[in-house]
């Protein structure tokens, strides 16, 4: 384009200047060829620049009629800048120098209106070279102009949309080769501007089936081909000019002219990756969200749609209302209602709360599957898209007949173990409170029998007997006692260390009358002293249980205790050389309430019972045989250092302890 | 048994919160000839041992009020003069506990055998006693 101070000598000079007077042409045509012109002003201005003719064009592009612009001078036609400029006279000096002068610039029409202008100024010589005025060809570019301006601003309109589009936009001729291409699919494509205008799509757009790694169609094809509008298949990759990929979904179109024919094609795409990656998210966490619901047991979680049918369930729900997910699914849930309330249409009822307020919670029985009644715990909340539109409802139902269950059950067990404990302390006193008379009982008896025995022979006889009686009772209460604690588990063992040959030797002198009385001979054997870790108490019950039997079951006869070691382990015999056990008593004689048949002595066979397991605590073992020289020998093993904690009882539960 | 004139009584504390007990205790070992007084709580046995020459040996029932055999043995220990004195504790309850002891005395469960007493006592005698 062309500024009006631009003035551009034509170069090089074109011919010479029509000479006027010489063409063969006779003048009234040539007059009415230029007359009758009317795409073109073509008027002749004089040496000074005065207007000297008119032609129809000149009268349509400037608007002036003949008689109005005939001697005036040609600056009219310039702009007042041009006119400040100087221009017209610059203009024609420039033509007569040169011989021609061109320019484009506005021009002024008579109504004042500017046009754009195509401006030939020639100059006309004489023969002579003397200039006889100019020749001046006018040309309004005016809507050639506007139309330009528009298409550039249409254009530049374009191309900011163009730019500003999120997505890939490229363009092509009806021959596939690109027109178009903006900032996205610059960039997604790998390829400027510069280097793809021009280029066959296929080149710019190269794109593969993501899974087979083979071409993938190109949509342009088809939409210049079939004019259809084409969208890509699923799992396309692009592939940039550096060879980087990424996945892409798209749709072409064909670009048509005013009369419907196919000019080219354009082709619209994005970057997927984003997308997938979102989706992949949003698809793992609902993926939780599933495996969360369907492994909660306790709670039927279940969804239903707008109208109240059931659309999800969880395991729950088939655990808590009896149908597996194949038969409930698309059934109404009024169906979890009694008859009772469906008749007074609470499940609508209960939907238009949730509607309403969002949420509606209530305490109700319910019925399952198999007809059978159940109190629940039931809270309904609605569920709305992004928009607030109403997608359906969520569901929660829980059994409260199973939790109340649960609580009976958590208060039963509270109450045996605080009936344990109870039992305990009633152990713990009544082991007291039944001690101490007894030791006053025996006491006197003792301080009689002592008063009686050098005066009245017979009376401590009975005194005596009395005393034993007594001795019995206390041993009665031990017993029970004892196997009252063991069958609550709770053996405890207070441990020391100490020698126990000595503590034999202890309990042998404490049973010296009894085995006097008796008549068994009882000797102690022991190597040396033999310490271990023990319950001192427990160990001389174990004796003293054991030669009590001796003496009931062996009386006349000697008995031995020896003491020794084994390894780790501390061994603790008695020896009688009474009847022996019987064979067939031989397994049982260690459980409770059993005794060896024969003899008729009173007790209640719990002696070894609890001996027994008084040596299990200690981690050690009870046997008991017949000695090849006839008589029983039972034997105890005791492991030098006690087992780590209190051994489990078979029968007794963990209980706390009474102190 | 008669006592043995020619040698001191050996004098024998018995600390018990039972009457009947004390009374007995008080009787059978008198008549065995040892000489006998007595205390119902650790408190009071405390008082008495501070207040007088020491006797033989102690009899501490272990469950009394005010307080009971496991504090008065605390007391005890951390006074020389009476950790000398010989303790034979004789205990209705089951579960004595050892280690709260503190000492290495032996533990007769009630009711206690006149014999078994009379035999610890000997034992005590015959190993100088034991702290």
């Amino acid at each position: 384009m062309k500024r009006e101070d631009d003035i551009e000598p034509s170069a090089p000079p074109g011919p010479a200047a029509p000479i006027i007077g010489q063409s063969s042409v006779s003048e009234a045509h040539f007059r009415l060829l230029v007359e009758s012109v009317r795409d073109y002003a073509i008027f002749l201005l004089d040496p000074s620049g005065h207007v000297a003719t008119w032609n129809a064009g000149a009268r349509a592009i400037k608007g002036y009629a003949p008689e109005e612009i005939y001697g005036k001078h040609s600056s009219v036609f310039y702009t007042p800048e041009a006119l400040a400029d100087n221009a017209p006279e610059r203009l024609l000096q420039a033509a007569a120098s040169a011989g021609r002068v061109e320019e484009e610039g506005w021009r002024v029409r008579r109504d004042g209106t500017r046009f754009w202008a195509d401006v030939v100024i020639t100059a006309l010589r004489d023969p002579n070279g003397e200039l006889v005025g100019f020749a001046k060809v006018t040309r309004d570019l005016t809507s050639r102009k506007e139309a330009e301006e528009r298409v550039k601003q249409t254009e530049e309109q374009l191309a900011a949309t163009l730019h500003s589009i999120g997505d890939g936009v490229l363009a092509t001729d009806e021959h596939g080769r690109i027109t178009v291409i903006n900032g996205v699919a610059q960039r997604l494509t790998g390829w400027s501007e510069e280097d793809a205008l021009g280029r066959d799509i296929h080149e710019v757009f190269d794109i593969v089936n993501e899974e087979t790694r083979q071409p993938a169609a190109n949509p342009v094809t088809r939409v210049l081909a079939e004019g259809i509008v084409v969208g890509l298949a699923n799992h396309t990759a692009l592939i940039a000019r550096d060879g980087t990929e990424c996945p892409i979904a798209d749709s072409g179109a064909p670009i048509r002219d005013t009369e419907g024919k196919i000019r080219g094609a354009v082709l619209v795409f994005r970057d997927v990756g984003e997308e997938r990656r979102a989706e992949e998210v949003l698809r793992q966490s609902e993926e939780k969200l599933k495996l969360m619901i369907a492994s909660v047991q306790d709670y039927a979680i279940f969804m239903l749609d707008a109208d109240g049918r059931v659309v999800s369930w969880n395991p729950g729900a088939e655990r808590i209302k009896g149908y597996a997910a194949s038969e409930i699914i698309g059934s109404s849930f009024s169906k979890f209602f009694t008859p009772e309330d469906l008749a007074a249409g609470k499940p609508e009822r209960e939907l238009e709360q949730a509607r309403q307020h969002g949420r509606f919670e209530d305490e109700a029985w319910r019925v399952r599957k198999d007809g059978s009644r159940f109190w629940a715990n039931v809270a309904i909340s609605a569920m709305r898209d992004g928009t607030g539109q109403l997608v359906g409802f969520t569901k929660v139902t829980r059994d409260l007949t199973e939790r109340r269950r649960m609580d009976r059950e958590r208060v039963r067990l509270a109450q045996a173990q605080e009936a344990v404990r109870l039992r305990d302390e009633f152990i713990s006193i009544a082991s007291h409170e039944l001690r101490t008379p007894l030791t006053a009982l025996q006491l006197q008896l003792q301080g009689v029998l002592d008063r009686l025995e050098t005066l009245d022979r017979s009376l401590a006889a009975k005194v005596e007997k009395a005393m034993r009686a007594g001795h019995r009772l206390t041993s009665l209460i031990e017993t029970l006692l004892d196997v009252s604690r063991i069958a609550s588990g709770r053996i405890q063992l207070s441990l020391e260390a100490f020698d126990l040959a000595e503590a034999a030797r202890d309990v042998c002198e404490r049973v010296d009358e009894a085995a006097r009385h008796a008549r068994c001979d009882l000797s102690l054997r022991a190597e040396g002293p033999l310490i271990g870790r023990w319950d001192r108490l427990r160990v001389e019950q174990i004796l003293t249980n054991l030669l009590s039997n001796a003496f009931k079951y062996a009386a006349g006869t000697p008995v031995t205790v020896s003491i020794r070691r084994d390894g780790d382990t501390a061994v603790l015999e008695v020896c009688d050389r009474g009847p022996g056990l019987n064979d067939r008593d031989l397994p049982r004689i260690f459980g409770r309430f059993e005794r060896a048949s024969s003899l008729g002595y009173g007790g209640m066979g719990l002696g070894l019972y609890i001996t027994a397991q008084v040596t299990e605590a200690h981690g050690g073992t009870l046997s008991a045989r017949n000695l090849p020289q006839g008589g029983a020998g039972f034997t105890v093993r005791l492991p030098l250092e006690p087992p780590p904690k209190a051994p489990p009882d078979a029968s007794a539960q963990a209980e706390p302890s009474s102190s | 048994m008669q006592s043995n004139p020619s040698t001191p009584a050996m004098e024998v504390l018995v600390v018990d919160d039972d009457v009947d007990i004390r009374e007995a205790l008080s009787d059978t070992l008198e008549h065995r000839g040892y000489a006998v007084v007595t205390a119902r709580n650790g408190r009071e046995a405390l008082d008495f041992l501070r207040s007088r020459r020491p006797p033989a040996v102690i009899l501490l029932d272990l469950m009394m009020p005010v307080m009971d055999g496991y504090e008065f043995l605390e007391a005890r220990q951390s006074d020389p003069a009476l950790s000398a004195i010989p303790v034979v504790i004789i205990s209705a309850g089951q579960g004595v506990d050892r280690a709260r002891l503190g000492t290495s005395a032996p533990v007769l469960s009630k009711p206690v055998r006149l014999a078994e007493l009379l035999a610890t006592f000997r034992q005590l005698q015959a190993s100088g006693g034991l702290a």
